[in-house]
């Protein structure tokens, strides 16, 4: 199988590409191991965390740092990376920014504020003033407490109240096949949040009704994010009309609902465009010539296969793309050993403490090392490898959790990676056009 | 009377509310032990068969120091053999003794010894010797026959002896013996920090203890204070003006995903680095090594002891260095033995009565030993106390029978919902253990249930557990994010130090949920 771009990983950055090598006319494929971490994840996109203004801190970044992604972007890219997002999703998945991509702040399930950039329809009313909010939760769903968040919120001198609502009060609601009781009855730990969200899908008009006599004197309801999961606009706006109040989403553990849908809404566009997915795949080796990597091996249930790209975008995240190990001894290896030596290592006397958490984390910004064209580099600076371009937090020199920036950085470098994959490959349709004029077979057109 | 009537407190962690009401507070007892290990609980439940009034006294939770940071290992003597024929009959001999009172914390594995081709024959042969003239059961077996009771042994097995071996849950032991006692009128008091030790001319007269969660101080008069404050009790001694050299022997263990054997496997050679592998459960520990450190606090494991134990584990059973390990914890050995430290330092004890040594009356230090003979050490700090006193009453521990930890669950019938999938923790077997507590605190219920103790190490079952500890009332709302913050920078330290592939993974999830989706604030400090 031959493509013009083939993508190697299905997250938030390599879907971004994709999608962003199709509209340009690329025959791209996308190859994944499986669900990405974008399943797991909250559903918004943090791009600079902290401050409301993001850019500041942006600049801050990319000053000190020459290594970070945000240092190889011009801003204008940046703002052009996140306007074509929102477009791509917006029909399905609409997610919504403020004034200048500024970030809003908004509760977490915890009580706790957060900041973030880009929001999904069904967390962006959270954002702004909440005085009075009601916070329902239901009864036997073990990962929402909406008492702990109402009691938190409170504590920052909101007015809210929560209440829990018995699922199985509901008229006629234990008696749907899927419903989450019956399941929750027979095999105790399957109480999960997709399981709830399916069934709110049939069950919300009762819901509603249950929750009407409450919500008199509060200006917002919020729920765990368990609205629904392929139809949870329709879901979002019943339940506004339903009880005349804006209702939120709170996102909690994964499986995350948010980050489900907006994991689909991308995959479905990429088939929408005429992309292909190969999913439940890894690639097990590379072959190179020169500076070129020729062809993938690709491992797929039972069969190999190998897939020639004419351009690759390595997307596949850190630690849990496997793409990078790290081993026994403290070394940084890579899977298919395409990238020998452009490996930022983690320094191993570190390892013994983690700094994960806050401060520079080794490990966290561990990662491949790549120049303004995205391209990784060896040690010496040199490039590795001219076709291959490198997308979110596969790449070094930045912290996604303590600078709060994964979302930005892979959207952002996703949609750059797919603009110079196309330069490449219109630079070497130009080769072979020249080619074919002496003869040799057209290569496809765009 | 704590025990059974814990009341459902907020937990404030060094920092609590003043004026909170002091429940149960104690100002003169017969007897005050320092420190909740596995010697003070032991002495607390010796004392207290002899009808002597006691209390213990711990600055944070039951088995917070050495007691709970081993690889819970019931030894048979086997290890200490060659060395010291003496402290391998001690072992034994204990060994035997707690099959019978501690049953409910004692999985009975049985234990092989192994020597490898390449490894010191000669020692093999002198352990053999040593065990014929020891009169021990220890029996050689066909390399096939353990091969068939272990069949991942590795295949350089040369010769293999069955001892009587035995997994030992220390926080469970502990949690028997401080029950025990409390049931029969003795007083725990955890989260009490010994600031001062009184004296008056015959001596020592009690203590003052300063409430960790209050930070009020008040002092607790004792006609006799016994110090068992393992690798603490340098520092407890000093309190008095003792000089007690204690050394410190750092131990780093790993903990496999999955329980690898069915008994204990020992490598058949002197003491030395990654020569166990313990089932726990349903994990497996590799343990150990052995660094001289500076000071007993926050032992970290480093890469270089992990990669030993990785490194020496397989030659032990193939395939232990590929395989998952959750996490990584470290515990410090107190050696007492002045004159020689490490491996060559006795693993022995020794019950010091200050009157005699340094003229310093009502003061005993309990020093050195090991969890196996943590009863023999309370039986002689108990039986000097005892005579202190002009008690006559003989010790019992060898006979009565610990109560079981905890009541037993509604086996079977519990259709609570599941808090960790891991380890199958339901709702109703976390709220169970809550009640049992002082104070919830994430180091007490990680221990005293298997929250936390899976693949995912928190990830899932931490948030569901501090939201149901609110819910019911155990935990405040600043408690309940308290809770989460420092069990999970408990559990990140732990598998920051064996960050392979899965658990590097894992950690990547962990911090997306908690860092970003639940905005918890940094745990740097805790770090």
């Amino acid at each position: 199988m031959s493509y013009d771009v083939v993508v190697i990983g299905a997250g938030l950055a390599g879907l971004t590409a994709a999608i962003k090598a199709l509209e340009q006319g690329l025959k791209t494929i996308v190859i994944s191991r499986g669900a990405s971490t974008l399943e797991v994840m909250s559903g918004c996109i943090d791009f600079y965390g902290g401050a409301v203004d993001p850019w500041p801190g942006i600049r801050d970044l990319a000053r000190e740092n020459p290594c970070h992604p945000y240092a190889l972007l011009e801003e204008e890219e940046i703002y052009q990376a996140l306007s074509f997002f929102i477009q791509e999703v917006k029909s399905i998945c609409p997610y919504h920014h403020q004034e200048g991509f500024q970030n809003y702040r908004l509760p977490t399930a915890l009580g706790q504020m957060r900041t973030s950039c880009l929001l999904p329809q069904g967390q962006v009313v959270a954002a702004g003033v909440n005085e009075r909010v009601l916070v329902v939760g239901f009864k036997g769903y073990r990962d929402f407490c909406s008492a702990l968040m109402a009691e938190g919120m409170n504590k920052k001198g909101c007015s809210w109240r929560s209440i829990d609502v018995d699922l199985k009060l509901i008229q006629g609601l234990d008696n749907s096949p899927d419903c989450f009781y019956q399941n929750s009855a027979s095999v105790r730990s399957y109480q999960n949040s997709i399981q709830l969200a399916v069934c709110l899908e049939r069950a919300w008009p009762l819901l509603a009704e249950e929750l009407r006599p409450q919500v008199q004197d509060v200006d917002k309801v919020a729920f765990p994010a368990v609205l629904g999961l392929d139809r949870y606009l329709e879901l979002q706006q019943g339940l506004e009309e339903s009880l005349g109040k804006r209702v939120f989403e709170v996102p909690n553990l994964p499986p995350s609902l948010p980050g489900i849908r907006l994991s689909k809404c991308l995959m479905d566009r990429v088939r929408q465009l005429g992309g292909d997915l190969l999913q439940g795949s890894s690639v097990v080796a590379a072959e190179k010539t020169g500076d070129i990597c020729s062809k993938v091996l690709v491992k797929t249930a039972g069969k190999k296969r190998e897939i020639q790209g004419k351009c690759y975008i390595i997307a596949t995240g850190r630690m849990s793309g496997k793409w990078i190990a790290l081993q026994g001894e403290g070394v940084v290896a890579e899977k298919p050993g395409l990238l020998k030596g452009s490996l930022k290592e983690a320094g191993s006397s570190d390892q013994q403490c983690p700094r994960a958490l806050a401060g520079a984390a080794e490990h966290s910004s561990t990662g491949i090392k790549v120049n303004k064209q995205l391209q990784p580099l060896d040690n010496e600076g040199k490039i590795l490898l001219a076709n291959v371009f490198c997308a979110g937090s596969v790449l070094a020199g930045y912290d996604p959790f303590s600078e709060g920036s994964g979302g930005g950085v892979a959207i952002a470098t996703g949609y750059r990676a797919a603009v110079l994959a196309a330069k490449g490959v219109k630079g070497q349709k130009r080769q072979s056009n020249q080619q074919s004029q002496t003869g040799c077979t057209c290569s496809r057109e765009g | 009377m704590l025990w059974n009537k814990a009341k459902k407190q907020a937990w404030h962690r060094g920092h609590g509310t003043p004026g909170t009401p002091q429940k149960h507070r104690i100002h003169r007892t017969q007897v005050l032990i320092i420190g909740g290990g596995a010697t003070g609980a032991g002495i607390l439940w010796d004392l207290t068969l002899r009808g002597i009034d006691a209390v213990l006294v711990e600055a944070r939770e039951l088995a917070y120091g050495t007691s709970g940071r081993c690889h819970g290992l019931l030894h048979s003597g086997g290890r200490y053999l060659v060395k010291d024929s003496e402290v391998a009959r001690e072992c034994y001999d204990e060994n035997q003794i707690l099959r019978r009172v501690a049953a409910a914390a004692i999985e009975d594995t049985g234990g092989l010894f192994v020597y490898l081709k390449g490894d010191d024959p000669d020692y093999a042969a002198q352990w053999a010797a040593a065990a014929k003239k020891a009169d021990l059961p220890y029996e050689e077996i066909d390399v096939a026959e353990a091969r068939q009771m272990e069949p991942l042994l590795s295949g350089n097995v040369q010769r293999a002896f069955r001892v009587p071996d035995a997994a030992i849950d220390p926080f469970e032991l502990i949690v028997m013996n401080v029950r025990g006692a409390v049931e029969r009128g003795a007083h725990l008091l955890t989260g009490s920090r010994v600031e001062k030790l009184l004296t008056d001319s015959r001596g020592v007269s009690g203590v003052v203890v300063k409430d960790m969660h209050s930070g009020e101080s008040y002092s607790i008069e004792a006609e006799v204070v016994v110090n068992a404050a393992g690798p603490w009790a340098g520092q407890v001694a000093a309190l008095a003006g003792i000089s007690l050299e204690i050394a410190y022997g750092k131990g780093t263990l790993l903990v496999y995903t999955q329980r690898l054997n069915k008994c204990v496997i020992n490598r058949l050679r002197p003491p030395g680095d990654a020569d166990i592998l313990v089932p726990a459960k349903s994990v497996s520990l590799l343990g150990t090594t052995d660094v001289a450190v500076q000071t007993p606090d926050n032992p970290r494991p480093s890469q270089e002891e992990i990669n030993t134990l990785l490194k020496l584990g397989e030659e032990l059973v193939p395939g232990l260095s590929s395989r998952r390990v959750v996490r990584a914890f470290a515990g410090v050995r107190p050696l007492y033995d002045p004159g020689e430290s490490g491996r060559g330092a006795s693993r022995g004890f020794a019950v010091i009565d200050h009157g005699k040594t340094h003229g310093v009356a009502n003061f005993y230090s309990v020093v050195g030993g090991k969890l196996t003979t943590y009863r023999l050490m309370a039986e002689r700090a108990a039986d000097l106390v005892a005579a202190h006193l002009g008690v006559s009453a003989p010790c019992r521990t060898r006979d009565v029978v610990l109560p079981p930890p905890l009541d037993a669950c509604s086996q079977g019938g519990d259709s609570s919902p599941l808090i960790c999938e891991c380890e199958m923790l339901s709702e109703k077997e976390l709220l169970q253990a809550a009640e049992k507590l002082q104070t919830v605190t994430p180091e007490a219920l990680v221990r005293s249930t298997r929250l936390a103790h899976g693949p995912c190490q928190g990830t899932s079952c931490l948030y569901r557990a501090a939201l149901l500890l609110y819910r019911e009332g155990y935990l405040s709302y600043e408690g309940a994010l308290e809770f989460l913050r420092y069990a999970l920078a408990g559990r990140w330290r732990g598998m920051g130090a064996v960050l392979d592939d899965a658990q590097a993974k894992q950690l990547e999830l962990a911090q997306g949920v908690y860092l970003e989706t639940f905005g918890l604030e940094t745990l740097k400090n805790e770090l």
